[in-house]
């Protein structure tokens, strides 16, 4: 008969109140060496997390160096630097720029999940990510081009092959907006995800899965189908209020505004604004948070480490939006103060959604190689707020 | 003392149990065959004291010894001068309450004089070039996008002109050489300064001033922008403060993009608040040692304020200070002799 495999739940050892001070200490001695510290305190910081998060009795491990960051942090800040300015003064380069950037692009995604591969370590061995710039070009560039070349070309034929006719060209934009866009997003995710995830490995070890196109125009059709009920939800809500706005209020705010008393009336059109900016950005939460939970539990059980060790991600969208909203409301009203306590309700709530299933205790492994490189590309991400990665 | 601890081989998930033995002059002996001499304390590497964590140290062959923190090992570290001073500030609950409040204290230094005197420096440290191209791009934008050419007579505009220059000619230099702009906007009465020294105005306003000296006084406001050169220190401090918000809370994601950028929002909003009191002072005292017709000024200002008040946002939310306050104080200031 065969045993069932053991499974290993992920753990979040740190408190909110412990990393207060270690949070408050790195923020004022970033404060009094004017920023230079901060490249220390990203450093601990990190180990702070990494080493409390637990697996199998095991903790993770940050090895970067503050030397590291900093380079990666001065470089970061003089191209940001520029790049605002650019935008200001110059359109023109700032296009040369942008452009430059989207070139070079994959080059600063592999770099950067090699640096943050490198010097991760668990059980005293390293993970590292082994993709390559040529394939990196391949998925994250040429692919995204060819679907871009794709919808512009079913534009341009419709428009050509229906001789300006405002039938054909409507056919055509549907055809690339409803069926080209989110096919070839969904094939471009699959790509992205593939090339990702089947590099990383742990020491001799290699992480492998594979995802299916289809299982992302499902959540894409999930969202969209969510964000039209949504915007006929706030309809309906707008709607109602107008209506009673016109039917009790209205006649007599009319008057005031008639008499020149106009400040009641502004209110209840500011109020009005302030309303419909909440349930947009309550949609926009929703929208992100599910794709978000969506996309890491699948990325999660897709994949296995070492042939058969599986991994798991157990996140709900209720709990995602109770804890990112809570902690936005505690981090706001807290003037920042409450930034640590956010951070390591985060960290909890990713660690207890996240487990292995498998013999990881017989698992052994060892470093292939030990280099860790520069953390340029690290920071560059970091301060141009790319998103990489897949979970 | 005697502890047990968990030793890795270098470069290997391979592991076992040790014992060790904490000596005198930093000397720590491993018990282990593999280890039959003590090891210096100099010769380790120690992880950083985290919270509760094991503390990892870094063998000379690379091995990795795991051991738990405890009081022991703690002062045994600290007597042999390893220990890790920033954890003891981590712990400290007096350094903590320190610390928030330098925090504080810091913040509200930064905001009121440390970050708008930065920003003027470097504003007034550009070279004019920059100020010039700013304002023809936004110049020229406008013209592609809002105003058409004015409908004002020939003749008008000409007085407009002589009239600015006339105006000018009364006042110290200003950082760059201010030029009137005539525009036409459908219903918009509106006048604003550029970064490069120009004033634009809008045929409806020069309708609602009625007179040329009635608009003198909206005129001396937006040379006041211009004298203290606020277009360029906006843009400076709003960057400054992007910046450096990124910087204390670079490593956070998600929705706080929407704190930081509601934050700078605020703190702009205040500060230029500030700015068009220092633009109404100017145009007052420049009116009055102009000899200017108060009265006429006094209602024309009266009236461009009270022009967006039906969509008024309360006083926070908005860039110029409550409409009510901005006009008494203007008064005062053209009372006074």
């Amino acid at each position: 008969m065969e045993q069932p495999s053991p499974q290993h739940r992920m753990r979040f050892h740190g408190s909110g109140g412990e990393y207060f001070g270690i949070w408050i200490v790195n923020l004022v001695l970033s404060i009094i060496t004017l920023g230079i510290y901060s490249a220390w305190a990203k450093v601990r910081n990190k180990q702070y997390f990494y080493g409390n998060t637990e697996l199998a009795g095991e903790r993770f491990e940050y090895l970067a160096t503050p030397k590291q960051i900093l380079i990666g942090r001065i470089i970061t800040f003089i191209a940001f630097g520029i790049w605002l300015w650019s935008q200001a003064f110059s359109p023109e380069f700032s296009l040369v720029l942008m452009l430059a950037f989207f070139i070079i692009l994959p080059v600063i995604v592999v770099r950067n999940l090699r640096f943050n591969a490198r010097v991760s370590r668990y059980r005293n061995v390293r993970f590292d990510f082994t993709g390559r710039y040529r394939a990196a070009y391949l998925n994250l560039f040429a692919k995204p081009l060819a679907v871009f070349l794709a919808i512009v070309a079913t534009m341009g034929i419709s428009m050509i092959a229906g001789e300006g006719s405002a039938l054909a060209e409507g056919i055509g934009s549907l055809l690339a907006f409803l069926v080209i866009a989110p096919l070839g997003y969904a094939w471009l995710f699959k790509n992205a995800a593939e090339f990702i995830i089947n590099h990383y490995r742990w020491g001799e070890h290699s992480f492998a899965a594979s995802v299916n196109t289809r299982y992302y125009v499902k959540v894409m059709a999930m969202a969209a189908l969510f964000f039209v009920l949504a915007i006929v939800v706030i309809g309906i809500i707008i709607a109602v209020l107008a209506g009673v706005i016109a039917s009790s209020d209205f006649a007599y705010r009319f008057d005031e505004l008639m008499e020149g008393d106009v400040i009641g009336a502004g209110i209840g059109i500011f109020g009005f604004i302030i309303l419909f900016y909440l349930g947009l950005f309550a949609m926009g939460m929703i929208f992100q948070a599910f794709i978000r939970v969506k996309l890491r539990n699948y990325h999660f059980n897709q994949t296995t480490l070492a042939g058969n060790i599986q991994l798991k991600s157990e996140l709900t969208v209720l709990t995602y939006i109770g804890v990112t909203l809570t902690n936005l409301l505690m981090v706001v009203c807290t003037f920042g103060f409450a930034m640590p306590w956010a951070k390591v309700r985060m960290s909890k709530m990713l660690a207890d959604a996240t487990s292995l299933q498998g013999e990881l205790d017989t698992l052994h492994s060892q470093n292939l190689q030990s280099q860790q490189g520069s953390a340029i590309a690290d920071e560059l991400a970091d301060g141009f707020d790319i998103e990489i990665g897949v979970i | 003392m005697q502890l047990t601890g968990r030793l890795y081989s270098p470069n290997s998930s391979q592991n076992r149990e040790v014992h060790l033995q904490l000596g005198a002059e930093g000397r720590l002996h491993i018990i282990d065959a593999a280890y039959p001499e003590p090891l210096q304390l100099s010769q380790l590497t120690l992880s950083p004291q985290l919270g509760k964590q094991p503390l990892r140290i870094t063998l000379p062959d690379q091995a990795q010894l795991l051991l738990e923190q405890s009081d022991g090992l703690l002062a045994w570290l600290r007597s042999n001068k390893q220990g890790d001073r920033i954890a003891g500030w981590e712990r400290s609950l007096k350094l903590i309450a320190l610390g928030v409040m330098l925090c504080i204290v810091t913040a509200l230094l930064a905001y009121r004089y440390v970050l708008p005197a930065t920003a003027g420096w470097i504003a007034d440290q550009l070279p004019p070039v920059v100020a010039s191209t700013l304002g023809e791009q936004t110049r020229n934008n406008m013209e592609k996008w809002m105003f058409d050419e004015s409908q004002l007579s020939d003749e008008q505009q000409q007085a407009m002109q002589l009239q600015f220059q006339q105006l000018l000619s009364k006042l110290p230099e200003l950082p760059h050489s201010p030029r009137l702009y005539l525009y036409s906007a459908d219903e918009m009465a509106n006048a604003f300064a550029l970064a490069d020294g120009s004033v634009v105005v809008t045929d409806q306003l020069f309708a609602m001033a009625g007179s040329a000296d009635a608009l003198q006084g909206v005129l001396l406001h937006e040379l006041g922008h211009l004298a203290h050169n606020d277009v360029m220190h906006t843009l400076v401090r709003s960057t400054l403060f992007t910046l450096l918000l990124n910087v204390i809370f670079g490593d956070v994601t998600g929705s706080m993009d929407l704190l930081v950028n509601t934050a700078s929002f605020g703190v702009e909003m205040s500060y230029s608040r500030g700015a068009e009191q220092a633009a109404d002072d100017f145009a007052c005292h420049w009116l009055k040692a102009t000899g200017a017709d108060l009265d006429a000024n006094y209602q024309m200002m009266e009236s461009v304020l009270n022009m967006g008040h039906g969509h008024e946002a309360p006083e926070w939310f908005s860039t110029h200070p409550d409409t009510d306050k901005r006009l008494a104080r203007f008064k005062d200031c053209l009372r006074q002799p």
